[in-house]
Parts: C-alpha cells; sequence; structure tokens
C-alpha cells in the first residue's frame, strides 16, 4: 500500500519521540530500510519536510524568512519577530528568523512566513507604480 | 502633446500612490512538467484562479487545476524553462479573462490578449472571463437570419443561420480552412449586417497563420475580423485556453448587439492539448487516453454560441468548429462528441475532392439543423429542387456509362445531375453573393442548360455572371434588395438567360 510523505512523518515523529538517542538511531535505520522495501526513497525529500513542519507545531515554533538588502541590526531583528508574532496571534515559544540578503530590493525587506508573503520592498513598491501609470 | 501637461500628470499619480506594503498567499514550485507545475501552500485559492509567477522582468501567470490535499496543480501560461523549483507564485483572486473592446478588430492576438502584429499596445477598458456559464434557455431566440458563406452548396443546401453551430469535418487537405476563410470573406460583400469574424487558430503552423492573415488583409477581410493565434510552437496551456478566449472576445461583441462569426480550427488539436495537460496533472486517463471530461470541454465552449433576444440586443455567435478525421473516421471518439453538440455537420469527403468536385461536400451525410428558417425566400425557391436532384443522380451515377441504353427520363435525370455538380464546383478565394448564386442556381434547376456542353458549363458560369454583373446590375440589386425571387423579377431572369445562352452559343 502507498502512504503519503506526511503518513511517513508523522509515524516516525511518534516513534523518535522521547526515545534514547542511541534507541533513535536504530529507528532511523530500520526506518529507511522500510523505505527501500517500499521503493518509496524518492519521497525522502518530502518526508523530511514534513518532518520539519510536525517539529515546528509540535514545539509551537514559526520559521520565517526575512530578505533585505542589508544586514539587520539586532534591534531590528527583535522588533521583526514582535511584529511576526503579533500578525499570527499565536502564542508562540518561540520564532526562529532566516536571514537573506538580496540587493535586488533595492530597499525595504521582504517576510516569507507560512503560506503568506509580506512585501515592503522598493523594488515592489516600483513594479506597482509601473503597473498603474497611466498618462 | 504638452510635455508639462504630462510632467504634472506623472508627478500627482505619484504622489498619490499608496506606498503600502503587499501582503500576499504564496506557494512554491515543487515540482516542473512541461508547462504543468505543482505547488505547495497557496491553502486558500480557488479553481480556476490566476497565480502570478513572479520573474525579475516579466510575469508568467498560471491557471490553478488541481486542488489536492497536499499539492496545488497549475498550468503555466507562457515559457515554463524561465521557472524553476522554488519559485514563488503569488495568488491574485482573479480568474482568467481576456481585454475586450473595438480596438482588437484588424490584429493578431494570442489567447492571452496579447498582440502579435506589432502594431503596438491594444487599449480596452473591460476584460471578458474566458470561463462562463452559456446564456439560458429564455434568454436565446430561435436561429432566423442567414449567414451567407458564399459557397454555393452551402448556402443552398446546407444553410447556415446566424446563431448556430455547423462542424466542418474531414480528413486533412480537404479544404476545411479554405471554407471557414471563404466564409469570411465573403462577408464583406453580404446583404446583410457584416458580422466580426474570430478566426481561432490552434496548434497551427505559424507559416499556415501567416498566409491566412495575407490573404484576408488582401480581401479586405481584415477591416472586421481578429485572429487569435495559438500557433504550433507555443505551449499546450496557450492552445489549451485559445478557443475561450476567442468565445469571451465574441461575447464582448454579441453583448453589444453585433453579430459575430467564430471560427475553431481546429478543436481536434485542442482536445489534444487538453489531453496532455490533463495527463500531466496525473488525471485518470479514459478512451483514446482522453480525460473523463473531454465532452464538457468542447460542450461549454460550443454552447456559448447563441442567438440572442431582442431584449438583450439580437446579437448572435455563429461558430464554425473543425474537425480533422483520421483516414475518414467519422465515428471516432472527438468527432462523434463534437458532431452530438453542433447543429449539424459539413462532410467533406477525400473521394470526391480527388474526381475534381471542390468543395468536396458530401451533400448526402452534410446537413444543417436549422435548414431554410435561415435562408432567403429566394434560395428557398431554387434550392428545394437541389437536394432531391441531385439524390437522384447519385442514385443513377453508376448507369452512367450506359449512355444509350437507358430511357429518356433517366438519361435527362442524369444529365440535369451532372450540370448541378458542375455548377456546384468552386474556386478558392470566390466568394458569390447570394443574388448571383439564386440566379445561376435558378438556370441549372431549370434545365435552362440542359443544351449546354458538360464541359462548358463552368464557362458558361463564369461568363453568365460577369454578364449579370456589367449588364443586369439593376436586376442584382433588386433581388439583393428584396429577397426573394417575384413573379416579375423571375420572368426577368428567365429572359436575361435566355438572351445570353444566345451570345454565348456565337
Amino acid at each position: 500500500m502507498k502512504y503519503s510523505s506526511r503518513q511517513y512523518a508523522k509515524a516516525l515523529w511518534e516513534l523518535l519521540e522521547k526515545k534514547s538517542p542511541a534507541h533513535q538511531g536504530v529507528i532511523l535505520n530500520n526506518f529507511m530500510k522500510l523505505l527501500r522495501k517500499q521503493k518509496e526513497f524518492k519521497k525522502l525529500n518530502f518526508i523530511v519536510n514534513e518532518l520539519e513542519k510536525i517539529h515546528l507545531t509540535e514545539n509551537n515554533l514559526l520559521k520565517a524568512e526575512i530578505i533585505s538588502p542589508f544586514p539587520l541590526s539586532k534591534t531590528l531583528t527583535k522588533q521583526t519577530k514582535k511584529f511576526i508574532s503579533s500578525f499570527f496571534k499565536r502564542r508562540l515559544k518561540a520564532i526562529i528568523l532566516e536571514q537573506k540578503i538580496d540587493k535586488n530590493l533595492i530597499g525595504g525587506f521582504q517576510i516569507k512566513v507560512n503560506d503568506y508573503l509580506i512585501d515592503a520592498s522598493v523594488k515592489n513598491m516600483l513594479l506597482k507604480l509601473k503597473r498603474n501609470i497611466r498618462v | 502633446m504638452n510635455n508639462n501637461l504630462i510632467i504634472e500628470q506623472l508627478k500627482k499619480q505619484i504622489e498619490s500612490f499608496k506606498k503600502e506594503p503587499e501582503i500576499s498567499e504564496v506557494g512554491r514550485i515543487l515540482t516542473l512538467n512541461d508547462g504543468v507545475c505543482s505547488l505547495s501552500g497557496l491553502k486558500d485559492v480557488a479553481m480556476g484562479e490566476l497565480v502570478l509567477f513572479a520573474k525579475d522582468k516579466e510575469e508568467i501567470f498560471g491557471v490553478v487545476l488541481n486542488l489536492e490535499e497536499d499539492l496545488v496543480g497549475a498550468i503555466i501560461l507562457g515559457d515554463f524553462t524561465k521557472l524553476k523549483e522554488g519559485d514563488i507564485a503569488k495568488r491574485t483572486k482573479k480568474t482568467l479573462s481576456i481585454g475586450a473592446s473595438k480596438n482588437f478588430i484588424g490584429r493578431v492576438i494570442n489567447p492571452l490578449g496579447q498582440p502579435l502584429d506589432k502594431k503596438g499596445e491594444i487599449k480596452y477598458e473591460n476584460s471578458y472571463p474566458l470561463e462562463k456559464i452559456a446564456p439560458g434557455v429564455l434568454k436565446r431566440e430561435p436561429v432566423n437570419t442567414p449567414l451567407h458563406t458564399g459557397i454555393k452548396s452551402i448556402d443552398s443546401m446546407i444553410p447556415i443561420g446566424r446563431g448556430q453551430r455547423e462542424l466542418i469535418i474531414g480528413d486533412r487537405q480537404i479544404g476545411k480552412t479554405a471554407l471557414a476563410i471563404d466564409a469570411i470573406i465573403n462577408q464583406k460583400q453580404d446583404s446583410l449586417k457584416t458580422p466580426v469574424c474570430i478566426y481561432v487558430a490552434i496548434g497551427q503552423k505559424s507559416s499556415k497563420i501567416a498566409g491566412i492573415v495575407e490573404k484576408l488583409k488582401e480581401k479586405g477581410a481584415m477591416d472586421y475580423s481578429v485572429v487569435v493565434s495559438a500557433s504550433a510552437s507555443d505551449p499546450a496551456p496557450l492552445w489549451y485556453i485559445a478557443p475561450y478566449a476567442g468565445c469571451a472576445l465574441a461575447e464582448y461583441f454579441m453583448d453589444k448587439g453585433d453579430d459575430v462569426l467564430i471560427i475553431y480550427d481546429d478543436l481536434s488539436k485542442h482536445a489534444w492539448a487538453y489531453r496532455q495537460i490533463s495527463l500531466l496533472l496525473r488525471r485518470p486517463p479514459g478512451r483514446e487516453a482522453y480525460p473523463g471530461d473531454i465532452f464538457y470541454l468542447h460542450s461549454r465552449l460550443l454552447e456559448r454560441s447563441a442567438k440572442l433576444n431582442p431584449e438583450l440586443g439580437n446579437g448572435s455567435i455563429t461558430a464554425l468548429p473543425i474537425v480533422e478525421t483520421q483516414a475518414g473516421d467519422v465515428s471516432a471518439y472527438i468527432p462523434t462528441n463534437i458532431i452530438s453538440i453542433t447543429d449539424g455537420q459539413i462532410y467533406l469527403e477525400p473521394e470526391l475532392f480527388y474526381q475534381g468536385i471542390r468543395p468536396a461536400l458530401n451533400v448526402g451525410l452534410s446537413v444543417s439543423r436549422v435548414g431554410s428558417a435561415a435562408q432567403t425566400k429566394a434560395m428557398k425557391k431554387v434550392a428545394g429542387q437541389l437536394r432531391l436532384d441531385l439524390a437522384q443522380f447519385r442514385e443513377l451515377a453508376s448507369f452512367v456509362q450506359f449512355g444509350s441504353d437507358l430511357d429518356e427520363a433517366t438519361k435527362q435525370k442524369i444529365d440535369r445531375g451532372q450540370r448541378i455538380t458542375e455548377i456546384l464546383k468552386q474556386g478558392q478565394y470566390a466568394p458569390l453573393p447570394f443574388e448571383k448564386q439564386v440566379s445561376i442556381l435558378y438556370a441549372a434547376t431549370q434545365g435552362m442548360l440542359d443544351d449546354i456542353e458538360v464541359s462548358e458549363i463552368k464557362n458558361f458560369e463564369n461568363k453568365f455572371l460577369e454578364h449579370l454583373e456589367n449588364q443586369n446590375s439593376e436586376f442584382l440589386k433588386s433581388l439583393r434588395k428584396k429577397k426573394d425571387l417575384t413573379d416579375e423579377l423571375e420572368k426577368n431572369l428567365k429572359n436575361i438567360i435566355e438572351n445570353f445562352k444566345k451570345v454565348f452559343r456565337k
């Protein structure tokens, strides 16, 4: 029977919970053998993605990505995290903020979190301007 | 235009521009196939919604067609080689639509409404959705106005009305596109209001499309036509939306009260494109590997061709879909589907084509379910006898070899049939206005050509029509106006023919 990546990930997560590292090693070994037997090795990447998602929800974490043309100062990072937690109205233990530099944005920033994109970059403003200008 | 004025306008627009951050729902490309991609995220996206793949300089759109538990399947309307795994797709919360305005007339566009003829941008105010529910029963009216194609065999025996769907079906290289183009060209010289003509080219060679546009320009038909082109090198999703784009444009004109003639050339390729997309979207294949909803694909397109009632403006869309058969097999899957949807078919046969009968119309198998409700009174009078004469001739056709051993009645039928067949042959790009058609068909059916050699008939017809045009233009004008062969006009015509025969014999 074919299982989805999500089902594999959930099963693996539940097995690995509260086990010693040695035990976890054995479980992972068996898991790889199972995948090979079911010929589902291709799903490995997707299973890892799903595992990450489960880890974030179980531990009440949120992963976000902020892209800006300049590196963020400590205060800005704190403010960003505050803003994101207010945006989601959920009580979060912590926010994992990844930073990326993209000079093409000229100014401002982009925040990618879950399925949302908050675009406050100068590049986007200029594109919107271009679309809306009529002479 | 005043430079300062432009600069002032620009300044005003920039100042009033709202500098708000944009919050959009996004997804990422997980897998990318030929023109089809699967996206993660986009949890609230709707079926058929447009998504935007924003690359640096270009905007590539996609249409969501598959909603699964963890994935969204979308087709890419553009060059998918520019996208890669991990790219972002934004929701636009809009469905696919095309701009519509009078400015499209005379232009060649792609299914997204972008011009292909390098004549500049096309301005429009309205946007018409590509997918729309067809007008309901109460909004319609029965078909009562003829759409003259200019081809004698069609206008007499398989008449098409405005608002009808008539399928043109046949093998390759048999004259299907030629019929459609002649129908477009004829609208210029027709007595009734000129309809807007839309030619949708699906999967055709760019050289062929260019040739058609040139021909239409040459005959002055581009003044009332639009060409929607999804050529052979365009990706399958563009082939898929091309007929719907043409239909949306047609609906714009129909809502304004105009008549529209739309030609889908051809729907077999359209079905192939949809099959390709469905298989890549992992939808289960059915008969001949077509997806289960292949019938709905064409039925919802063709049902949008209608004749609206007077309250809604009396506009109409006449559709001439073209289907290519393989080895004359009309009982294959796609042809039978479309035959059951349309209001009749024009069946072109290779045998007749090679015998020299062009257009290679098989009168027996072709039918128009609207029939004489869409014919002028004059044509009705003349054409009534025509079908019967030809049917009787076909029955006796095999006896032609026994020329001398037959009784008078049979011989007469055969002679008449041969002459009518000669008259019904017609060259390409030479559509005839209905008054000329009525004149020559009257001569043929009344037996006034029985004393002319079969080999001379074509020559007679050409010279006769020329004579009518030059010496009897008054008669043609009154026939064109009255649309009926009154006793007076009939007497007049008889005299003209008799007099011309005397001149011809010399």
